[in-house]
């Protein structure tokens, strides 16, 4: 495993896994900017059912998306324990992932990931790292639907 | 280096566009009739030094037309010409060719060169020209005497720009004499300094050296001495090498104040016939030469000063580049700068100091630790808000910038329109002085640009109109621009016809902008022009362009957060009103509970507060409440249901009322369920990375670190408003649907 | 000769390209450069310099106070009577030599200069 990180084979990506609910997932590292204890959130009006509300990270101001919800997974009850994960996009839009619990990181082959039959899913598609199953999340399809608004309102 | 030059360049960039609204200025208070010598001289100057400047950097297009224009306007400051009318128009032309050259200098898109050429036909004209020399100044256009050359910083040999090929070997030494005269030491000039020259220039070829020879025969005895009077004379060998040529542009400056010859061979005796005399006195000079042996007085030997640069046998400095300027169009990007003047700056420093000793008394407060210490503690820091605030208000001072640039640009875009339209318009400024956020300026020009656009195309009347409705053939549009409520109001106003309410209320239909029963106020009507996809041209102008509509200029101001009303006279014209906020950055607000969440209400949209009484509301068939405020009826709206924070829409009886306001003076009554505070907020983007939110303008960032939201007043207002009156629509497309 | 001082230039411009190209290419041969904005301004910043400048490099056309009036403003101040003067002019019409020299100017730079021939001009009325 970590011989085939330190390989400059672009495949392989580094991936950061965390559960919401029962189910694992996870999302490049790369991608990741903090980690975070969740706290209180402002809400906002008008905003899809899947967004607690906003925060202030240092001066900029940025949505947290309870990915729990936009799932449409039942979350760990009780627990004091969740963290955002908060992710930056591509073109630069920073946002935040409430998750359950970050537990591993793991080096994952593009080739090995399974895709799943949904038309516009929020996955990418399934990987199996030891006997477990993780889906990888599609972060350009969460990030769209959170910045264009009304489709997924 | 290069960098340095880089730098300089950027500096003529800025100036060029200062001295081009001093163009701007000073042609418009000549066309108000001020032919002032001070208006003209300042109109001359900025075109003067744009050609001055230019001409450093090798801008060879620029220079040839600011040469022209130059000319012409020198005609103007000596009163060969007459600025009339026409003759201001062509000037005015001219200033826009020579904005849009420096424009292309700066990497902008080339200018026309039939535009350029028309310019300066005209301004050759101007000046009375006769046939032939325009002729040749058009092909060649560089004036003779004035011949760009880049400056280059770089290490060049020292090179005396006198041409080599006057230096062919002339068998024999070159003899110097010169007799300065009184007035040379008047002017600060030194025989001293004519021998460095020699000797600079004997330096330029190999082993130059010269022999000095001083004569002091003139010398009267000690006591008869009068500083003031030269008696000495020099006389001063040069190798052969050295040109004539190079010898007498050494006395260039002084040929009127110091009598000098020339002479080839070491002959002691000066010859006469090939003497250069350029004093008046040549009798004076026939005394001055030696007589015959050379060493009455002491002799002065001068070695050639070790040379400054090192020399190398040197090419001539290359020439500025034969391509017209266009190879030059890679720049490095523009650096944002502005200038601000000295003594905000030194406000703001005053301010800062205060601070810090503000600062130093809290922290000894700290340590301490009696009964007083809590009480001065809360002065301290009431003092230190108050500094905060002031030190807001300085750096505020420092990014504030009179809309004039952006004001005087606008003269440009109405003659352009009024000439594509074939009418005649006057644009008059007021309140240039009025000073915004400079990011505020910078954004402002593309909708003014538009809405002025729009005032020459559909505002104003064609002359012929005009006059059939008893008015002037010439349009009138007033832009104007001041401080109003904290706020900076911005009006554009013509006298033109009116917006035709009938004809846009039909096109509105037939775009399917509006229901076509709708019932709709004039003001309504008005803001139709807004819409997306509305156009009122009869057929798609040059100027208004395809797709860009007023909706854009809309979008732009609201963007800025500002808003737009227009207020429109059918046959007597149009104003529109554009409000804006002094700054994008800091707004002062209202914190106010509604649904659980701290939100900011700018308090400059705040008209009252009051507690409420339910006897004062009454509740609609819909479902919405109007409410009484001393017999004046108003939408009441409860913010934290209306935003969808709430499930209730019931006001608790502890509930406070907010009366908001609009630009247009529209009210309506927000319920809030508690009032805070008031405070400065700073204002950050909430779409930046996620989206926009009805009813919300932006956020910020409270005290304790939360994030919380500030309301968009006028949108508030704005639907529930439309709540009201367009019902009729709605009842249509749920029939429909 | 005095001890090797910085030798000290004034140069008044009402344009700040100018004036900029001007303190690039003197401050680069090694010279102190001093500056002045207008004619008015020029003579402000020569009667409080100190050290004061051993040479003046002047504009003509310039808002307030012209080149030549700050040059015969400066020749009837006993101090700088002799100070050498250089005017920079864009035309080299013998018209505007004759105003310069009856001003009292030393001698005159045609603009746009090179970096070489304003050092030149310098080192001939300051060496």
């Amino acid at each position: 495993m970590t011989e085939a990180a330190e390989a400059t084979d672009a495949q392989i990506v580094k991936m950061i896994v965390f559960t919401v609910g029962e189910q694992e997932y996870c999302i490049p590292i790369l991608s990741v900017r903090e980690i975070r204890g969740f706290e209180k959130t402002t809400a906002l009006p008008f905003a899809p059912h899947y967004v607690c509300g906003a925060i202030n990270l240092r001066g900029i101001i940025l949505t947290v998306i309870d990915l729990a919800v936009y799932l449409n997974i039942q979350p760990q009850a009780n627990n004091p324990r969740r963290v955002v994960v908060i992710v930056e996009s591509k073109n630069g839009i920073v946002y935040g992932l409430l998750v359950d619990r970050v537990i591993d990181m793991a080096d994952v082959n593009i080739d090995t990931i399974q895709s799943v039959p949904e038309e516009g899913s929020s996955l990418s598609g399934l990987v199996t790292i030891g006997n477990r199953m993780i889906g990888v999340l599609r972060l350009e399809t969460v990030v769209s639907q959170l910045v264009e608004g009304m489709a997924s309102a | 280096m290069s960098g340095d030059m880089d730098d300089i360049l950027q500096v003529f960039f800025q100036e060029c566009e200062e001295q081009l609204l001093e163009l701007e200025r000073g042609l418009s208070a000549l066309s108000d009739g001020d032919s002032g010598h001070e208006t003209i001289n300042a109109v001359f100057r900025a075109v003067h030094s744009i050609k001055g400047g230019a001409a450093s950097f090798g801008l060879e297009n620029l220079v040839r037309f600011a040469h022209v224009f130059e000319s012409s306007l020198d005609g103007l400051r000596s009163g060969r010409i007459v600025p009339t009318h026409d003759i201001i128009k062509i000037f005015l032309k001219a200033m826009d060719v020579l904005s849009d050259l420096v424009a292309e200098a700066r990497g902008g898109p080339s200018v026309d060169a039939g535009r350029i050429a028309e310019s300066r036909s005209e301004l050759e004209a101007v000046i009375g020209k006769d046939k032939e020399e325009t002729g040749a100044a058009t092909e060649d256009a560089a004036p003779q005497d004035f011949v760009p050359v880049p400056v280059s910083f770089e290490p060049v040999p020292v090179d005396f720009g006198f041409d080599d090929a006057f230096a062919a070997p002339a068998a024999e030494p070159l003899v110097v004499t010169f007799r300065p005269q009184a007035a040379m030491y008047e002017r600060g000039d030194d025989a001293r300094n004519i021998l460095i020259g020699l000797a600079d220039a004997a330096k330029a070829v190999p082993d130059g050296e010269i022999a000095v020879t001083c004569d002091t025969s003139d010398l009267p005895p000690f006591d008869e001495l009068v500083p003031d009077r030269p008696y000495l004379s020099w006389r001063v060998v040069l190798p052969a090498e050295v040109s004539d040529e190079s010898a007498n542009a050494v006395f260039d400056w002084v040929s009127d104040v110091c009598e000098f010859t020339l002479s080839r061979g070491n002959d002691p005796q000066p010859q006469d016939d090939e003497a250069v005399t350029a004093g008046e006195d040549g009798a004076e000079l026939k005394k001055t030469p030696e007589d015959g042996s050379p060493a009455p007085v002491p002799q002065v030997e001068i070695a050639a000063p070790p040379a400054v640069v090192a020399s190398p046998p040197a090419p001539v400095p290359t020439a500025a580049p034969a391509n017209n300027g266009n190879a030059r169009s890679v720049r490095r990007p523009e650096q944002a700068s502005i200038r601000v003047d000295l003594h905000r700056i030194d406000d703001l420093m005053d301010l800062v100091g205060e601070l810090v000793i503000a600062q130093a008394a809290i922290e000894s407060l700290c340590r301490r630790n009696d009964s007083t210490a809590q009480r001065e503690m809360a002065e301290s820091i009431t003092s230190m808000k108050a500094l905060t605030r002031d030190i807001q208000d300085a750096v505020m001072a420092v990014r504030a910038q009179p809309v004039r640039s952006v004001f005087q640009r606008m003269q440009r875009v109405v003659r352009e329109a009024s000439s594509m339209t074939h009418k005649d318009i006057v644009l008059t400024l007021e309140g240039e002085d009025t000073e915004v956020d400079r990011t505020l300026v910078e954004k402002l020009t593309d909708p003014l640009t538009h809405m002025l656009r729009n005032a020459v195309d559909h505002g104003i009347e064609s002359a012929e109109d005009r006059l059939a409705a008893g008015k002037p053939a010439e349009g009138h549009i007033l832009l104007s621009a001041g401080h109003r409520s904290g706020r900076i109001l911005i009006t554009i106003k013509d006298d033109g016809g009116g917006i035709n309410r009938e004809r846009v209320l039909a096109i509105a239909v037939k775009r399917g902008i509006v229901a076509p029963d709708a019932v709709l106020t004039d003001d309504e009507i008005n803001n139709l022009i807004f819409a997306p996809g509305f156009s009122t041209a009869a057929t798609v102008s040059d100027l208004s362009g395809r797709g860009v509509g007023m909706d854009v200029v809309k979008q732009a101001i609201l963007g800025l957060g500002g808003r737009v009303t227009i207020h429109s006279v059918e046959g007597e014209g149009t104003t529109f009103c554009l409000s804006l906020p002094l700054t994008l950055a800091v707004l002062d607000g209202m914190l106010i509970v509604a649904g659980e969440s701290t939100m900011v209400i700018p308090i400059s949209s705040v008209v009252e507060t009051m507690m409420i009484n339910p006897a004062d509301i009454y509740s609609l068939p819909d479902g919405s409440r109007m409410v009484s405020i001393r017999g004046n009826c108003m939408p009441l709206i409860p913010l934290g249901f209306k935003l969808g924070l709430s499930t209730s829409d019931k006001p608790s009886a502890d509930a406070v009322i907010l009366i908001v306001e609009n630009e247009s003076g529209a009210r309506v009554a927000l319920v809030v369920d508690k009032i805070c505070d008031q405070a400065q907020v700073v204002i950050k983007s909430i779409e930046k990375n996620y989206r926009q939110i009805p009813g919300v303008s932006a956020a910020t960032i409270l005290g304790d670190g939360s994030v919380s939201l500030i309301l968009d007043v006028p949108a508030l207002i704005a639907s529930a408003i439309r709540n009201i009156d367009t019902r009729s629509q709605n009842t249509r497309s749920g029939l429909a649907a | 000769m005095v001890g090797k001082r910085t030798i000290r230039v004034l140069t008044v411009d009402d344009s700040r390209t100018m004036l900029g190209m001007l303190r690039k290419a003197l401050e680069g041969a090694g010279y102190d450069v001093i500056q002045g904005e207008d004619g008015v301004n020029g003579l402000e910043v020569l009667q409080a310099a100190n050290p004061p400048p051993d040479a003046i490099i002047t504009d003509i056309n310039m808002p307030r106070m012209d080149g030549f009036g700050l040059i015969e403003a400066v020749r009837k101040l006993d101090q700088f009577r002799h100070i050498p003067i250089i005017v920079l002019t864009t035309e080299s019409d013998p018209e505007k030599k004759a105003r310069a020299r009856a001003a009292g100017a030393t001698g005159w730079i045609i603009k746009p200069f090179s970096t070489d021939s304003l050092v030149a001009a310098i080192r001939r009325v300051t060496a």
